[in-house]
């Protein structure tokens, strides 16, 4: 167990991806081959995401000085999976994007700050999945969906305020994607998610609902 | 309608009335004239020697309107040149009168006047008629045609033009263009030059290295047309003369000293030698058959700069042989060093000769306008002049700047209030009311209760009426204002009239804290303190919609005011009771110190939409601005117990009051005066970028203004001027104000503007004022402000700190709002002020320049650039009027 959480550890510092699970993978049994149409059902996955991070509403509106967005941005994390052999399973996720606050001036002759800085987007959330188990040459892809809830914190830097002031709200999110098997403990893992959050804008006292998505390429490594 | 035909008629009809008495004219008895009206513009345009068409006619009515018939008309020519005829008309069934106005040779303005000399209690209508150059004008030769001379020598005489129109009517100022048409490497002295009163324009011709015919023609150009008309010359190889010159003594020639030439030939007669030195006739002083003393003439009627000239002797009207030697201009050349700058004004202003370079020599020059008449326009030609055709760069034209105007389209806010402070003022002198004098607390205990507490009712009388004028006899309203804040320096009360979706509890905190802690301390500090006439200790802001209701449909709010007749006795029992010398009062004064400011009106209930966030902005900047007049007016009018009418002037006024509002901003964002703030140290941080917002950037914008267009900002207006001009003379007012604060403060900055503001107690306004707290010359004074615009913050070595605004980085601030993607819409160059490019070639600009105002230009010179000549004159040719009052400032910066 203390080596799952070091190799989790590992992932989620999004460094050190194949030697320390290359070293695990000599503790644990190996899958069973494909071919043999016996899967092992109940197993743990843990992976290593990458990705790009793309929100898709304003951040916050306030038509007295300036709107602002959170930047598409590269996103980073890892995730630790553990399917029954239902094919249901559940999950916990770690996400973080050092995004950049935007501006998008309203028509007021004031001058806005030339660079509102960092947003840095974090999320922690738990996950209820179900993965689909294709027979036949598909079955080398496991296709799976998701859906569960966390917390989103934003952190941006004080330039910002009032309009955008850090924040940690719960997120909704839900998604799908898919594991392609390349040998009995490797896979890579294609991920599309949306994260529903609600965002409190001070200034304006209104309460902004934000939709970010993220697009996550992952190396997953999984055992029995 | 054409009414052109009439004026035989009018004539024939005066002729039969000629002789009956002009009271009875009328063909209505008892129907007299009661009114003239004008049927003509009031501004019409007539070409040179013409007559204008339509005619100018006006029309007779009765009491009832009805047209008169009959009656003569006088039609006077007031002022101007042309002429009108015929000088009475009788007017005709219609009412109608006219007459006819024709133009002389002279662009001008002419007024005429038009009158009822038999009856008199009819007023006289006018009409200006300005007189424009001639679409068209005849050119004739009149000298100088058909000479013979030498390659590489000038022609003893000059190409002579006359211009006319009509049956031979000279017309002066029209532009001449000269070209010379063989390819032999002749050249002429301009390429253009202008006809003078006679009609005459002359050009001189030097011959190139080839012999053979040379043509030069000459042809009206600009607005004017003519035909081409065409000298000729021949250049020999040499001339077959008896009269040589050798050379000449001292080299360079200098201009209106003696000279003498060495040759052979010359007449020991005085009178049979003559000399010519580029065309003109030099004054012979003694004279062998060797040897002619002459004085070099002083060509103080042509701005020219240093240049070869051709020098000949004619001895009975033989020519000799010709030579070109260089000769130096009687006026003074004026030699910089990197940084350094020359002040000319006068006749130095008129031609300023800069020399020839060695090294590479760049200048920035504004030619200003230093009249101190407000109505003053000076209408400029600025003729800038090679020794020749130079070589020397492409024709650079110049770049008005103007248009960025158009494309920003937008006006401050600071619009009307100033409006109010005249209409207040002319209400209060009209009334000869006395302004309140400060009284003992004991005599004043029943004004304002001192023990104001939030939710207590305030009534605040308002006397201004939606047409903006002041009426001191009845209050347009009684406002019994809600107190929402009170502080150790305010009240800060509400209309219950305004609308619910305003300033909440914390918003009046805000205002009142701030007032208390930086606003009224900064301003007090800087522009004295309060009288306290009501005796609550504190200044009243009251917050009502009846100022939203103010603001007209179109550009620009009224944001608030402060109202001078609060100033003045109320008579009203319980009053401050102490009116001023004589009886007379204002009903309506509240008797305190009071500011009204508009409040947030999201829908637009009460005019254009306002939302919170625009109206508390506006309120705070409007509670310093307006706090400014409040204190300077009672320094003047109450404390040194002066009348109203020793208020300041509008443009100082409005001046000071901005420099309230950045002294205010620059307070709240903590940055020092003197420092060359960039714009990083407030961008970076959004408590000081929202101060800026606040205090500063609408005073940037009006600057930018200025700045785009300083030759049309009416910057010395005894009266707001309103709209593009207001914006310009608050900005204008704000930062030379703030460049006297950087380099005349001395150690209390403050005492400098206290005294500004008080004006000695009232006893001086405007220019005067300035002078006497500065102790320097208003002409220096907006000279060295104007060229710290141009060049301040840029890379000028050595530049001196007059010439610098200590305070801001202009230059730094502006290119940040240019690239700010909000405030960049309203700033859209990156510095406002264009410096207009001039080059060698360039040969004459018009331009305008309001009172205390200027046009800036760029000269830049390579190695090796010839010398120049900058020639101010009148756009109509003639010298400019000493009312212009021009003056040049030159300053080297590269």
């Amino acid at each position: 167990m203390n080596r799952l959480v070091r190799s989790a550890t590992f992932l989620w510092m999004g460094i050190g991806l194949t030697a320390p699970s290359l070293a695990f993978g000599q503790d644990f049994p190996e899958l069973e081959q494909r071919d043999d149409r016996e899967r092992v059902r109940s197993v743990g996955v843990v992976t290593g995401y990458f990705g790009v991070l793309a929100p898709l509403a304003n951040l916050t509106e306030n038509p007295e000085t300036f709107s602002t967005d959170v930047s598409i941005a590269i996103a980073f994390g890892g995730e630790f999976d553990y399917f029954f052999k239902s094919g249901f399973g559940v999950g916990i996720t770690g996400l973080y994007a050092p995004a950049k606050l935007t501006i998008s001036p309203e028509d007021v002759p004031i001058a806005v700050p030339p660079d509102l800085g960092d947003a840095k987007w974090t999320t922690v959330t738990a996950n209820l999945m179900y993965r689909v188990d294709l027979k036949g040459p598909a079955g080398m892809v496991e296709p799976y969906v998701l859906v569960g809830g966390g917390i989103r914190n934003l952190n941006v830097d004080p330039i910002a305020a009032p309009e955008a002031t850090d924040a940690t709200n719960g997120v909704f999110d839900f998604g799908f994607g898919a594991f392609t098997l390349l040998s009995d403990h490797w896979a890579i893992r294609l991920d599309l998610r949306g994260y529903i959050s609600p965002f409190n804008v001070e200034v304006t006292s209104n309460t902004r609902t934000q939709f970010d998505t993220t697009i996550l390429f992952g190396i997953s490594y999984g055992f029995p | 309608m054409r009414r052109s035909g009439r004026w035989l008629g009018a004539v024939v009809a005066l002729s039969l009335v000629g002789c009956t008495d002009s009271q009875t004219a009328s063909t209505q008895p008892g129907v007299g004239p009661a009114l003239l009206e004008a049927l003509s513009a009031a501004v019409d345009t007539v070409e040179m020697g013409t007559v204008i068409e339509p005619s100018i006619a006006v029309r007779v009515v009765s009491t009832t309107s009805e047209p008169v018939e009959g009656i003569p008309v006088r039609f006077l020519l007031e002022s101007g040149p042309g002429r009108v005829f015929p000088s009475l008309a009788v007017s005709d069934e219609e009412g109608v009168a006219e007459a006819f106005f024709e133009a002389d040779g002279v662009a001008d303005e002419s007024r005429i006047r038009a009158d009822i000399p038999s009856a008199s209690n009819v007023e006289a209508v006018t009409f200006d008629v300005l007189t424009v150059p001639s679409a068209f004008v005849q050119l004739a030769l009149e000298q100088g045609d058909g000479q013979v001379a030498e390659v590489e020598s000038q022609l003893p005489l000059p190409f002579v033009v006359n211009a006319s129109v009509g049956e031979s009517m000279p017309v002066s100022g029209i532009p001449i263009a000269w070209t010379v048409e063989s390819e032999l490497g002749s050249r002429l002295s301009a390429d253009t030059t202008f006809t003078d009163d006679n009609g005459r324009a002359e050009n001189l011709l030097t011959l190139g290295p080839e012999t053979g015919p040379v043509t030069v023609s000459a042809y009206a150009t600009r607005t004017t047309a003519s035909d081409t008309i065409r000298f000729t010359a021949s250049a020999r190889a040499e001339l077959e003369t008896g009269v040589i010159v050798d050379f000449v003594d001292p080299l360079p020639l200098l201009a209106g000293q003696q000279a003498t030439m060495f040759g052979a030939g010359f007449s020991e007669t005085l009178g049979e030698n003559e000399i010519r030195v580029e065309g003109v006739a030099a004054e012979i002083v003694s004279a062998t058959p060797t040897e002619i003393s002459f004085v070099v003439p002083a060509f103080l009627d042509r701005c020219l700069p240093e240049r070869e000239v051709g020098v000949r002797a004619l001895v009975r009207g033989e020519a000799s042989n010709g030579q070109l030697i260089q000769l130096q201009p009687a006026q003074t050349p004026v030699e910089l060093g990197v940084g350094q700058a020359a002040l000319l004004r006068g006749e130095e202003a008129l031609c300023v000769q800069l020399p020839s370079a060695s090294e590479r020599a760049d200048f920035v020059f504004h030619v200003q306008s230093a009249s101190r008449a407000p109505e003053v326009v000076a209408n400029i030609r600025m003729g800038v002049r090679t020794p020749d055709e130079s070589e020397l760069g492409a024709a650079d034209l110049l770049q008005a700047e103007v248009e960025a105007i158009d494309e920003v389209g937008y006006y401050g806010d600071a619009f009307g209030e100033a409006f109010i402070s005249s209409a207040a003022l002319t209400e209060l002198l009209d009334r000869e009311v006395r302004p309140l004098r400060v009284v003992e607390p004991a005599v004043r205990a029943t004004v304002q209760p001192t023990d104001l507490a939030v939710g207590d009712v305030l009534p605040v009388r308002f006397a201004v009426n939606a047409d903006l004028s002041v009426s001191c006899e009845t209050p347009v309203r009684i406002i019994d204002g809600v107190v929402r804040a009170v502080g150790e320096r305010i009240v800060i009360v509400e209309d219950p009239q305004a609308p619910a979706a305003g300033f909440a509890d914390a918003d009046w905190r805000l205002i009142a804290d701030e007032f208390d802690q930086s606003v009224y301390p900064t301003v007090a500090t800087y522009f004295g303190e309060a009288a306290d006439l009501d005796g609550n200790g504190r200044v009243t802001l009251v917050f009502t919609p009846e100022v939203n209701s103010l603001t007209p449909p179109g550009g620009g709010r009224i944001n608030g005011f402060f109202l001078l007749a609060d100033l003045a006795a109320s008579g009203r029992a319980g009053g401050a009771g102490v009116p001023g010398e004589g009886d007379a009062t204002c009903p309506s004064s509240n008797e305190g110190e009071i500011l009204y400011i508009g409040v947030a009106d999201p829908t637009g209930e009460f005019g254009s939409p306002f939302t919170k966030a625009q109206a508390l902005r506006a309120a705070r900047r409007t509670a310093a601005h307006e706090l400014q007049h409040l204190l300077a007016a009672e320094q003047r009018v109450v404390l040194a117990s002066q009348d109203f009418g020793s208020v300041e002037e509008s443009w100082l006024d409005e001046g000071l009051s901005h420099l309230a509002e950045e002294l205010v901003g620059l307070r709240l964002m903590g940055l020092p005066e003197g420092q060359n703030i960039t714009f990083d140290l407030i961008g970076s941080d959004r408590d000081r970028l929202d101060i800026f917002n606040i205090y500063l950037i609408p005073n940037f914008f009006s600057l930018g203004l200025y700045m785009a267009a300083p030759g049309i900002a009416p910057v010395l207006a005894p009266l707001d001027p309103g709209g593009l001009g207001s914006e310009q003379m608050r900005g204008f007012g704000l930062f030379f104000l703030r460049w006297l604060l950087d380099h005349h403060g001395g150690d209390d900055p403050a005492a400098l503007i206290r005294g500004l503001a008080s004006g000695g107690g009232g006893q001086r306004q405007g220019i005067a004022n300035v002078e006497n707290e500065t102790g320097r010359a208003w002409e220096d004074l907006i000279a060295e402000f104007a060229m710290a615009l141009a060049v301040d913050d840029t890379d000028v070595r050595g530049l001196e700190t007059r010439f610098e605004i200590t305070t801001w980085n202009l230059r730094d601030v502006f290119a940040a709002l240019n690239e700010n993607p909000s405030a960049g819409q309203r700033f859209p160059i990156p510095y406002p002020l264009a410096l207009s490019p001039l080059g060698f070639s360039t040969r004459a600009l018009d331009y305008e320049l309001n009172a205390s105002t200027e046009a800036y230009f760029a000269l830049l010179g390579r190695s090796g650039a010839p010398a120049l000549a900058i020639e101010l004159f009148g756009q109509d040719g003639a010298a400019l009027p000493p009312t212009a009052t021009a003056q040049v400032l030159i300053m080297r910066t590269r």
